[in-house]
């Protein structure tokens, strides 16, 4: 019987000394990985005579100018447009003056591609500005990465700029980061354990809603409950019951404005906080989520010239009707960002790429932007309450 | 006796040391612009015998006899005026065209274009298409095509239908040796389709991490795959990334990075593999892996001089530099292919015939006094050449500038 007892307490210690051991063992380096800084475009191009001529320096917007975002598309026109007039006040160098020229990205098959090509091929545009809109921003850097053309996004797909491609700069705070803030908050910040993920079935939900089970898993959170939607929605009435079955403590959504707006109606007077990705902050949502306390997204460092930021406002609420989006402030810095480049590299997309790479900060109306290396947007964001 | 042994070994090794020198590219043979070519950067080629045919940002390109035989724009019919893929169907000399407008088919002179308003093709934005018997494939940014030239019939495979995470497809490459067409797909890694059971199989990162390689050989070295090439002869199949070159051969993995490699660079535009050769077109320059050997060669262009640098690393990753009097057009790679001996290279700069020369090659490994025993043993004088490559004595390869 001693014996017994003394096998297992030798079991015990070896077990629990195996595990010791473990412990104290170095973690695993991985193999390789990207070096950020290191990034740059090796490629020609920078001579005067790749430089684009004419009268006109074009900068290309791709947006949903059709269709159920087709508001969020006129609001990204009518900024980048402010923009341009408000760069017109001081022509470029050898009198050449910039112009917008927006092409759609709507339509089913990869349309908005060729649209992408005719931006950079036929009407010439030195950079282009994406929408939110995740598959564009890729459709864009392939096609960027090939002829070489600057793009700026404000999708927030973490991976376009994980890829060790030069062209690709983010404005906005990537899926990672937005994932990173809402699981401090949820799980550390109010140790909530009944979490539900909404995300749509296309490209930004899936890789959102991947990037918010890493965040939880990194905390070493319960993985959240998950509910994928086929889109086009057409039935809410499953998705309420299952909510209110539920009764999450935390609603994390990675839909678009119109699919966000369909579920906070649907769930009017449930409680429990809403956190929301960027990419939903557009009307009809804004419109609908007016008075609401609950509701959370992610939103950068404002920058301190308070008064532009103002002034911007009331400018575009002027011009359009209504007040201006997060996103058509930020698609006016994009403009701005680029022409302040072409000020600096004259008009020449690998130069003006340079220009962008090596820009340290700007302080624009939706906030401050510094790339790191890899264009990602390395300001900092913080966790705020919708208002 | 053991004076005799000792003879015998040193002979037996210095053998297998002198076979152990890669062969070289010693002459380079350019055209941009200035003779002729539509546009410098030039994105793919396609080689039918004696005939090369190059795609441009601004047209197609035929090279013959060593100089620009023909142009082909918009104006002659070509679908579109940027061309990022050509394969010619050996059987009848047609040839299909990508451009990012639509294909177009070149026979009897003239063009025959598809376009996704047009005919069954997915999308109009092509970057690459290949041949295979009857088979015309296409890769789009939509997912894959493929027209079938005896029928007419056209089908396509994408996220809707087939097990691509993402459906932005970038290269193609037959394997009919083996029963198979390999995919590269940006976002969706590798894919294998199986011609007899008509599936398809991907192959992704498996660390599924992004930014980082977790284990050297884990498998497909990143999910975003720039172009893909099958090897006869071995039967391997090679994947380009922006993070480094992969390879398969049916079992296992086998990865190359620049931090323990020869490669020019982690970002790589295209492979291309035959025999025991695999060639990486990266940002930094060519390289080739003598794969049976582990020795590598990178190609580059001498910014300061324009001379052509061949930069050998030796298995145990001591490296020899070499000049030659030539030099690529540019090193920033995007596409190569064989003609015999001899390769071509699309660069962004232009396009480069490269040449072997087996007495200039003798010329300049004779010129560096290449002794693998005193490499090893004395790390980083390398094999007794000064900086710019050459013999410390001064004296130059014939025809040097």
């Amino acid at each position: 019987m001693r014996a017994i007892r003394n096998l297992i307490a030798l079991t015990f210690w070896l077990v629990t000394a195996e595990a010791c051991a473990q412990d104290n063992s170095p973690r695993t380096q991985p193999y390789a990985s990207i070096d950020r800084a290191a990034i740059n475009y090796s490629g020609p191009d920078r001579e005067a005579s790749r430089d684009l001529g004419g009268p006109e320096i074009k900068i290309g917007l791709i947006a949903p100018l059709q269709g159920a975002r087709k508001l969020e598309g006129d609001a990204l026109v009518a900024a980048a447009q402010m923009a341009i007039e408000d760069e017109s006040a001081s022509p470029l160098a050898d009198g050449q003056h910039l112009a917008l020229v927006a092409r759609d990205e709507t339509g089913l098959w990869g349309r908005a591609s060729s649209e992408i090509v005719k931006l950079v091929v036929e009407d010439r545009a030195v950079a282009l500005v994406t929408s939110s809109d995740g598959r564009a921003a890729h459709l864009s850097e392939q096609v960027g990465n090939r002829l070489g053309v600057p793009v700026v996004t404000l999708a927030t797909d973490a991976t376009t700029t994980q890829i060790n491609i030069p062209w690709l700069f983010r404005i906005v705070a990537n899926d990672a980061v937005q994932a990173r803030e809402f699981a401090e908050n949820i799980y550390r910040g109010r140790a909530f354990r009944r979490v539900l993920l909404i995300s749509e079935s296309d490209h930004d939900g899936r890789a959102g809603a991947e990037e918010f089970e890493k965040a939880a898993q990194r905390l070493r959170a319960p993985a959240p409950m998950r509910i994928a939607i086929a889109l086009p929605l057409e039935d809410t009435v499953p998705i309420m019951n299952k909510i209110r079955v539920l009764e999450p403590q935390a609603l994390v959504l990675w839909t678009s404005a119109v699919t966000a707006t369909h579920l906070l109606e649907g769930i009017s007077g449930a409680r429990g906080e809403i956190y929301l990705c960027r990419k939903a902050l557009e009307e009809p949502f804004l419109s609908v989520a007016r008075g609401k306390r609950n509701i959370w997204t992610v939103a950068p460092a404002v920058a301190s010239a308070g008064s532009e930021r103002a002034a911007f406002i009331d400018r575009f609420r002027a011009r359009t009707g209504s007040a201006p989006s997060l996103a058509a402030a930020e698609v006016y810095d994009a403009v701005r960002l680029i022409a302040q480049g072409l000020r600096q590299s004259g008009p020449n997309r690998a130069r003006l790429r340079d220009a962008l790479a090596t820009r340290t900060e700007y302080h624009g109306v939706s906030g401050i932007i510094a790339f790191d290396g890899a264009g990602n947007n390395r300001a900092e964001v913080s966790l705020v309450q919708l208002q | 006796m053991k004076r005799l042994l000792f003879i015998v070994i040193l002979l037996v090794t210095a053998t297998v040391l002198a076979a152990e020198k890669p062969p070289l590219i010693t002459r380079w043979e350019n055209f941009t612009t200035a003779n002729g070519i539509p546009d410098d950067k030039v994105f793919c080629l396609a080689v039918d015998g004696p005939r090369v045919w190059a795609g441009t940002e601004d047209g197609l390109v035929l090279i013959e006899n060593g100089k620009v035989a023909r142009v082909y724009g918009t104006g002659d019919g070509l679908v579109h005026r940027v061309v990022m893929g050509i394969a010619v169907d050996k059987r009848n000399g047609d040839l299909w065209i990508g451009t990012f407008g639509g294909l177009s088919q070149f026979s009897g002179g003239q063009f025959k274009n598809y376009t996704n308003l047009t005919s069954g093709l997915l999308n109009d934005i092509i970057y690459g298409v290949a041949v295979q018997d009857y088979w015309v494939w296409v890769a789009t940014t939509a997912g894959i095509s493929r027209l079938d030239t005896s029928t007419g019939e056209w089908r396509n495979w994408s996220e809707f239908n087939a097990p691509f995470h993402e459906p932005w497809s970038y290269g193609i490459a037959p394997a009919p040796e083996i029963g198979k067409v390999y995919f590269a797909v940006w976002g969706g890694g590798m894919i294998e389709y199986d011609i007899a059971t008509d599936t398809m199989k991907p192959y992704t990162d498996p660390d599924e991490e992004m930014e980082l390689v977790l284990f050297r050989n884990q498998g497909l070295v990143h999910i975003i795959v720039s172009n893909v090439a099958f090897n006869p002869d071995t039967k391997m199949t090679w994947g380009s990334t922006y993070f480094g070159l992969t390879g398969y051969d049916g079992r296992n993995w086998h990865n190359y990075l620049t931090k323990d490699s020869g490669l020019a660079s982690d970002f790589i535009n295209a492979p291309k593999s035959r025999g025991n050769e695999v060639w990486a077109c990266t940002d930094k320059g060519l390289s080739f892996l003598d794969y049976k050997t582990n020795t590598w060669v990178t190609y580059r262009r001498n910014k300061q001089n324009g001379h052509g640098e061949i930069e050998i690393t030796w298995p145990d990753q001591k490296k020899t530099t070499l000049e030659a009097p030539t030099s690529l057009a540019h090193n920033y790679i995007l596409n190569m292919e064989f003609q015999g001996k001899d390769i071509w290279v699309a660069t962004a700069k232009g396009l480069s015939h490269g040449i072997r020369e087996p007495q200039m090659e003798a010329q300049l490994y004779g010129n560096a006094k290449l002794d693998r025993r005193s490499t090893r043993g004395r790390q980083g004088e390398g094999a007794k050449v000064s900086k710019d490559g050459f013999p410390k004595s001064g004296q130059r390869p014939a025809g040097s500038q």
